[in-house]
C-alpha cells in the first residue's frame, strides 16, 4: 500500500481562456484541443523510417490530432519555416513553466522549442529550451503573462513533422511517501442531502527538489492509495510554507470550491434537474448523474446564495446524494439500499460505538408556490429577475406511528427548501422521515478496501451482532496501511 | 518477367530499426545517421509501397493478357512524408488479396492482410511473398496449361494442384 498525491501545479482557468493560433499546421490539426490534450495514435506515415515494424502503428482514417505541421523538419532536423503557436489568454497567468507532451504512443519530440512570454505587447521574457523525450517541462517562472508563443525549431530525427498533442501551463508533479507528510483526508456525504459537506485533504510537502513551490488557489491535488484515486482536491487559500522546502497544503473539494462562488436566485417550472446542476456548476467540474435521475425536475425558488448551497437544494429536492470521493467529476445518485458489501472483522480494529439518536416523533415538511403575480396587500410578494411572484407556502406532516407515551416530543421541521413544492413535498417528507427512523450511527476504524462514502455496507460491532447502513463519513491517514474511522448511519433491524 | 520483392525483413532488421528510432538524431553515430538515412528494412517506407503497387499492376497487367481481368486499386507514386488513409490502405489491402484470390494459389502461401494497421515485417514479407508466389503461379500455369482455363477453373474452386 502506497499514498501518493498528484499536484497539478498549473495556472487554473488557462487552459479554458486560451485561445490558440497556429502558423505552418497542417489541416489535420485542431490546435484548439492543445490546452485540453489529444492522444495522437501512433500513425502509420511515410516520413523515412517512422512506419516502423512495431505491429502497433495506426493508419491515418480522421482520428482527432491536435498538432502536426505542414512541413516536414530538413535533413539537420530544423525547420526551413519554424511551426509556431500563438497563445493569447484573456486574464493574466503566473507559472513555474509550460510543459508539453509531443507524443504519447511514439518517440516523436521537438528537440529545440522557443518560447516568449508576453504581458500585451511587452515581452516578457523568452527562453530556447531542448526537450530530450516525448515529454517535457520548459521551466522557467514567468509572473503575470497573457500571451505565450511558441516556434518549435527542430525536431528529434530529421524528415519528421513537429507533432504536439497537449500544452500544460504550469506542471504535473507527484509526490510519494518520501516527500509527504501526513495526509488526512475527510470525505463526508449526507444521504438525503440535507447538507452538501465539503471533503477536504490536509497535507504536508516536504520538498526534496529544492523547487520553489507557488501554490495557487484551486489548483487540483489527486489524493490516490495505490493506483485507486481517493479523491481529487483544490487548493486552499490558506497554503503556508513552514520552512526553506516544507509546506503545509490545506486542499477543499469541489463542493468547497462552489462554495466561493455566488449563484443569482431564479424561479424555476419543471426545470430538469440535472441541467439545472450544471447550470449551477458552471462549467467549473465534470458531473455525473446517475440515470436514474436524468428526468427529474425540481420546481420552486432558489434564493441568491452560493453555488454549494444550490447545488444543496436541488439534490434535496430530488433526493439524491452528493459526493466527490473517488471520482475526477462530482457524483449525484440514489444512495445504495440493497446488497450490502461485507466489511469483514478482520479490517475492523477493536472498538468502535453505536450512537443511538432519540426517536423522531414527525416530521414537518413546508411546502413553497410561486405564482408570477403583482399580488395584494398581506401577500408575501418576492421579486426575481425582474418578475413578481407571490409566495404561498404549507405543509405535509409525517407522524411515527410507534411513539409512546414515554417519548419525547421530536418534531423536525424541512421549512427552508423553496424547491419542495407541492407536487414533491410528500416525497421529501417521506424520505427526511425514513431517514431520522436510522437512529443508530456505527463508528469504527477499519482498514480501507475500497469502501467510499455512501457505500451500503455491513460492519461487525465489537458485541458480534452485525450492523448494515451506509457510510456517511470517513476520516481517512494515508500511510502504509491506509485506514479510515468510518461512520455508518444503520438501518432498523 | 520476375518481380524484385523483399521477403527477408527479420526481426533483427525491426530491432535495429527500434533501437536507431529511440536515439535523437544529435545523439547518433555517423554510421548510425548513415543507416538512418536511407529506407530501413525494419520500417515500411514510401518505397516499400511504391514496390508492391507496381508489382501489382504488373501482376494485373499480365493477368489482363491472358484476357483476365483482376480489380486493385493501389498508387506507385507515393513519397516520403505522405499519410497514407484508411480507404487508401484498405484497397492496397484489398488490391494484394484480389490478386491472391485470382488464381488457386498454394498451401504455404500467406494469407492477405486484412488490414495495413499493426504491421509487422512478418505481414510486410507475406504481402511480397504472395505477389512473388502468384507470378511464379502464372509462369508456371502459363507453360503447362491454358491459363485462361486455369483462371476459370480457380474461380469455381477446382484447381488447386500446383503446389
Amino acid at each position: 500500500m502506497s499514498a501518493k498525491l498528484i499536484y497539478k501545479d498549473i495556472a487554473v482557468g488557462a487552459d479554458t481562456d486560451a485561445a490558440v493560433m497556429a502558423t505552418g499546421a497542417g489541416s489535420k490539426s485542431d490546435v484548439s484541443k492543445l490546452p485540453f490534450g489529444v492522444v495522437h495514435p501512433d500513425f502509420a506515415t511515410l516520413e523515412l523510417n517512422k512506419w516502423g515494424g512495431s505491429g502497433s502503428k495506426k493508419i491515418y482514417n480522421g482520428q482527432e490530432i491536435a498538432l502536426v505541421s505542414t512541413a516536414m523538419s530538413g535533413s539537420d532536423c530544423t525547420f526551413a519555416t519554424p511551426p509556431s503557436l500563438t497563445i493569447n489568454f484573456d486574464s493574466n497567468y503566473t507559472t513555474l513553466g509550460i510543459s508539453f507532451r509531443f507524443s504519447t504512443n511514439s518517440v516523436d519530440y521537438a528537440s529545440s522549442i522557443t518560447l516568449a512570454w508576453y504581458q500585451g505587447a511587452t515581452q516578457l521574457d523568452q527562453k530556447t529550451f531542448y526537450p530530450d523525450g516525448s515529454s517535457y517541462f520548459c521551466e522557467n517562472t514567468v509572473t503575470a503573462f497573457n500571451k505565450l508563443v511558441m516556434t518549435i525549431n527542430s525536431t528529434n530525427l530529421p524528415g519528421r513533422y513537429a507533432r504536439l498533442e497537449q500544452i500544460l501551463f504550469g506542471v504535473i508533479r507527484e509526490f510519494d511517501g518520501r516527500e509527504i507528510g501526513s495526509v488526512g483526508i475527510l470525505q463526508e456525504v449526507n444521504l438525503i442531502s440535507a447538507e452538501l459537506s465539503i471533503n477536504t485533504l490536509d497535507w504536508k510537502l516536504k520538498s526534496k527538489t529544492g523547487v520553489d513551490f507557488i501554490f495557487q488557489l484551486k489548483q487540483p491535488v489527486l489524493a490516490y492509495n495505490n493506483s485507486r484515486l481517493i479523491g481529487v482536491f483544490y487548493i486552499d487559500d490558506k497554503a503556508k510554507r513552514t520552512a526553506e522546502n516544507s509546506y503545509e497544503i490545506p486542499c477543499c473539494d469541489a463542493i468547497g470550491v462552489l462554495d466561493g462562488d455566488d449563484f443569482s436566485a431564479a424561479v424555476y417550472s419543471d426545470k430538469n434537474a440535472a441541467a439545472l446542476m450544471a447550470e449551477i456548476v458552471n462549467g467549473a467540474f465534470e458531473l455525473d448523474i446517475d440515470s436514474s435521475l436524468s428526468s427529474a425536475t425540481v420546481s420552486g425558488l432558489i434564493s441568491d446564495c452560493t453555488r454549494r448551497e444550490a447545488f444543496q437544494q436541488v439534490a434535496f429536492a430530488i433526493g439524491a446524494v452528493v459526493d466527490t470521493s473517488g471520482s475526477e467529476k462530482i457524483r449525484v445518485y440514489l444512495a445504495a439500499s440493497s446488497a450490502p458489501a461485507t466489511i469483514p472483522a478482520s479490517r475492523v480494529y477493536v472498538g468502535g460505538s453505536v450512537e443511538q439518536d432519540s426517536v423522531v416523533t414527525a416530521v414537518v415538511v413546508t411546502y413553497h408556490s410561486y405564482t408570477a403575480e403583482s399580488g395584494s396587500s398581506g401577500d408575501d410578494v418576492i421579486t426575481v429577475g425582474g418578475v413578481t411572484y407571490v409566495h404561498t407556502t404549507g405543509t405535509v406532516r409525517v407522524d411515527n406511528p410507534n411513539v409512546t407515551a414515554t417519548d419525547k416530543p421530536n418534531v423536525k421541521p424541512v421549512a427552508d427548501c423553496m424547491l419542495v413544492n407541492a407536487s414533491n413535498a410528500a416525497d421529501v417528507a417521506a424520505r427526511v422521515y425514513a431517514y431520522y427512523q436510522r437512529r443508530n450511527t456505527v463508528s469504527s476504524r477499519i482498514v480501507v478496501d475500497g469502501e467510499a462514502p455512501g457505500d451500503y455496507v455491513s460492519i461487525p460491532t465489537a458485541w458480534g451482532t452485525t450492523m448494515t447502513g451506509n457510510i456517511e463519513s470517513m476520516k481517512l491517514k494515508l500511510s502504509n496501511v491506509t485506514a479510515a474511522d468510518v461512520t455508518i448511519k444503520a438501518v432498523n433491524t | 518477367m520476375s518481380l524484385s520483392l523483399i521477403t527477408d525483413r527479420s526481426q533483427v532488421d525491426y530491432q535495429e530499426w527500434l533501437e536507431l528510432s529511440q536515439i535523437a538524431w544529435a545523439s547518433m553515430t555517423d554510421a548510425q545517421k548513415a543507416k538512418w538515412s536511407v529506407p530501413m528494412k525494419g520500417a515500411y517506407n514510401y518505397t516499400d509501397v511504391n514496390r508492391v503497387g507496381e508489382a501489382i499492376l504488373t501482376l494485373r497487367a499480365l493477368f489482363a493478357s491472358y484476357g483476365y481481368s483482376v480489380s486493385v486499386d493501389v498508387r506507385t507514386d507515393w513519397k516520403v512524408g505522405d499519410w497514407p488513409t484508411q480507404a487508401e490502405m484498405d484497397a492496397y489491402a484489398q488490391s494484394i488479396a484480389n490478386i491472391r484470390r485470382a488464381l488457386a494459389v498454394a498451401s504455404n502461401t500467406p494469407a492477405a492482410p486484412e488490414s495495413m494497421d499493426d504491421g509487422t515485417v512478418s505481414i510486410w514479407n507475406n504481402i511480397e511473398q504472395i505477389l512473388l508466389d502468384v507470378e511464379w503461379l502464372i509462369d508456371k500455369i502459363a507453360h503447362t496449361v491454358n491459363l485462361g482455363w486455369a483462371l476459370g477453373i480457380a474461380d469455381i474452386g477446382l484447381y488447386g494442384g500446383l503446389a
